[in-house]
């Protein structure tokens, strides 16, 4: 009776303590990841929707306003663009992103980020958007320009683009 | 005691018990240890423990946890860095975890087989219930110290009468008192034990004891604020849940129902794992066809626990002439106390964490009814053995799976309180009537909130992920 009893616990010891005892020696085994390492700040915005894979490339010094290229159809239509990552992370709707790089350094009065706001409009992203223009400083909020491409693609549509931008 | 052992026996079962419950208590530290603090509740913890320690003895909202926050004060002034003071937090919740778990085995001192298999089974109880899960979350220690010094209590009361008792008693009951309002638990326990004849308790620290209940009650009615809602936090009702403004809306003009429903749910929480928050989760999703395998997981293993621990109890033995209970019937006795008692104190809200203090007599009283069970069944008829048997190791098993479970919540939670930290600091930085003490600390904390090596999942399968609970 006592041994049927104890059974779960002695299972469950066995097994806590070679998993725990493993993951003290082993932490960065596969075995504790849930995807593998993804190879770039772009694939880590629209591949995966883990917020932690995104920050993974800024805790390692990747600069949240460098311009990143991405080449992915869905986004570009075939070729390849350069944007900001706050501007794929609208474009992907990944808000827990944009709020990580809002946090850890991007700044949407930079030119490459400056669309956002719009952009975040545009895909319907209301709450978004609002949180990307309660950080622009007031002397550099930008007027959202008209849009003269069809494009389906809204990535595309809100690049910055020097000339049509309005200050 | 509950029984009079022989030693030899009795350590060598109780050292069993212990080494079995040793990986899940060490995992549960272990977590305690690595995760990160989350963002809400840790920096605005630690910037009021800026505040000199004796300013928090004066009641300065509706929460009145003095001792608490002296604690933190002290732990971050004599701190020689953030990490110290960071590391010493975090054991204030696992030394109590670590007595928890050992004074529950050490009290009840297995001396058979049996004894120890019922242990092992008490400790997943304690381990696996909503009441002590939810009281993990760093840096709040208030319930979980409290539970800690509540076993203590009962130890004390159960054991032959020494003169130190009293001071020790009464100095638990100040200390829990002082950490959370749910410490006041502690003297109805303490009445009650007294009243049912446990050892080691006297007239004089029941009446100290009761004493200090009646002056803290008036001490806080006295410095009450009339201009506090009505209700603090959302109440759930039901199936869905009301906010502070819609449940006054609603019951502000005789809140004496709801407060009874929060009351209900608490107790009702510990006893059968629903409602949590006064939500009927389960039964909502047994209602609409929705169930899910930790559903019945959950229910299963607390209808039969709590059943097995009403046949227990009832059938303990009736009081002597001279009123003296059975150490049984009195801890069936003070059990029903506390989980009144916890209940009473939650009738603003119901929360899991709010059953903690009933959970520690919960989980003794489980010990006892596993173990009155097994033994029944060892004389009885063979078909009656073989089923309680099978009963027994499925109370076991579903309990187990709880146990891993308030693992695994917490790693979830701590995964939650880590992307909380990656994107919401730009919110708190901007926002308004931030002080600067809270915007240092945060930006001193974010690297202990950020860090990728503090969280990793457990590669469970998905049918058992879906067996442990609601993540």
């Amino acid at each position: 009776m006592a041994a049927l009893i104890a059974t779960p616990a002695v299972v469950a010891a066995v097994w806590l303590g070679g998993i725990e005892g493993y993951r003290l020696v082993q932490p960065e085994s596969p075995l504790f990841r849930r995807e593998d390492s993804l190879g770039s700040l772009a694939q880590a915005i629209t591949v995966c929707c883990r917020v932690e894979d995104a920050y993974a490339f800024i805790r390692a010094g990747r600069d949240p306003n460098e311009p990143l290229t991405i080449d992915d159809p869905e986004y570009t239509g075939g070729g390849s663009i350069t944007v900001s990552p706050l501007m794929l992370a609208v474009a992907a709707g990944n808000g827990n992103v944009v709020m990580m790089l809002l946090s850890f350094g991007a700044q949407p009065d930079l030119p490459q980020n400056r669309l956002a706001g719009c952009l975040a409009r545009a895909l319907g992203q209301t709450e978004m958007a609002t949180i990307i223009a309660t950080y622009v400083r007031e002397d550099a909020r930008t007027t959202c320009p008209e849009r003269s491409s069809n494009d389906q693609r809204p990535l595309l549509r809100w690049v910055f683009d020097e000339a049509t931008a309005a200050p | 005691m509950i029984d009079s052992v022989d030693p030899d026996r009795a350590r060598l079962w109780s050292v069993v018990a212990i080494a079995l419950s040793l990986p899940l208590l060490m995992t549960v530290c272990w977590m305690l240890w690595s995760v990160p603090y989350p963002l809400s509740e840790s920096v605005a913890t630690f910037e009021v423990s800026q505040r000199p320690a004796a300013s928090f003895l004066v009641p300065s909202s509706s929460y009145y946890r003095p001792l608490f926050f002296m604690t933190m004060s002290v732990l971050w002034h004599s701190a020689a860095s953030l990490n110290g003071a960071l590391a010493a937090v975090r054991l204030v919740h696992i030394v109590p975890v670590t007595m928890l778990v050992v004074l529950l085995i050490w009290h009840v001192r297995p001396r058979s087989p049996v004894d120890a298999a019922a242990a092992i089974v008490a400790v997943t109880v304690l381990v696996g219930s909503p009441g002590f899960i939810d009281n993990l979350e760093l840096p709040l220690s208030y319930t979980i110290v409290g539970m800690a010094a509540a076993l203590l209590v009962w130890m004390l009361s159960e054991r032959d009468h020494r003169a130190w008792h009293g001071p020790a008693i009464v100095a638990l009951t100040l200390m829990a008192i002082g950490f959370k309002e749910q410490g006041l638990v502690l003297v109805p326990l303490v009445m009650a034990a007294w009243w049912a004849g446990a050892p080691g308790v006297g007239r004089a620290t029941v009446a100290t004891v009761a004493g200090i209940g009646v002056a803290y009650v008036v001490f806080r009615l006295t410095l009450h604020d009339p201009s506090l809602p009505l209700f603090e936090q959302d109440i759930g009702l039901g199936f869905g849940n009301l906010s502070p403004s819609e449940a006054e809306a609603r019951f502000g003009s005789f809140p004496l129902w709801i407060y009874a429903y929060s009351a209900a749910s608490t107790i009702s929480n510990v006893l059968f794992a629903e409602p949590t928050g006064g939500v009927f989760r389960i039964v909502r999703a047994l209602s609409e066809g929705q169930p899910l395998p930790w559903h019945f997981v959950h229910l299963f293993s607390s209808l039969s626990l709590t059943s097995l621990v009403v046949w227990w109890g009832v059938g303990a033995p009736p009081p002597a002439v001279n009123r003296t209970w059975s150490p049984e019937a009195r801890l069936f006795i003070v059990t029903m106390v506390v989980l009144v008692a916890c209940g009473s104190l939650s009738f603003n809200y119901s929360r899991d964490r709010l059953g903690g203090m009933a959970v520690v007599f919960y989980a003794l009283a489980a010990y006892l009814a596993v173990r009155a069970a097994a033994n029944r069944a060892a004389h009885a008829p063979p078909a009656i053995a073989a089923v309680t048997a099978v009963v027994l190791l499925m109370i076991a098993g579903s309990w187990q799976f709880r146990a891993i479970y308030a693992i695994e919540f917490s790693r979830d939670r701590a995964v939650k309180a880590q992307r909380e930290w990656m994107t919401a600091l730009y919110g708190r930085r901007i926002e308004a009537a931030r002080p600067p003490e809270y915007l240092r600390i945060m930006r001193e904390m974010t690297e202990q909130g950020t860090d990728p090596a503090a969280n990793q999942y457990t590669p469970y399968p998905r049918w058992m992920v879906r067996m442990l609970g609601e993540f």
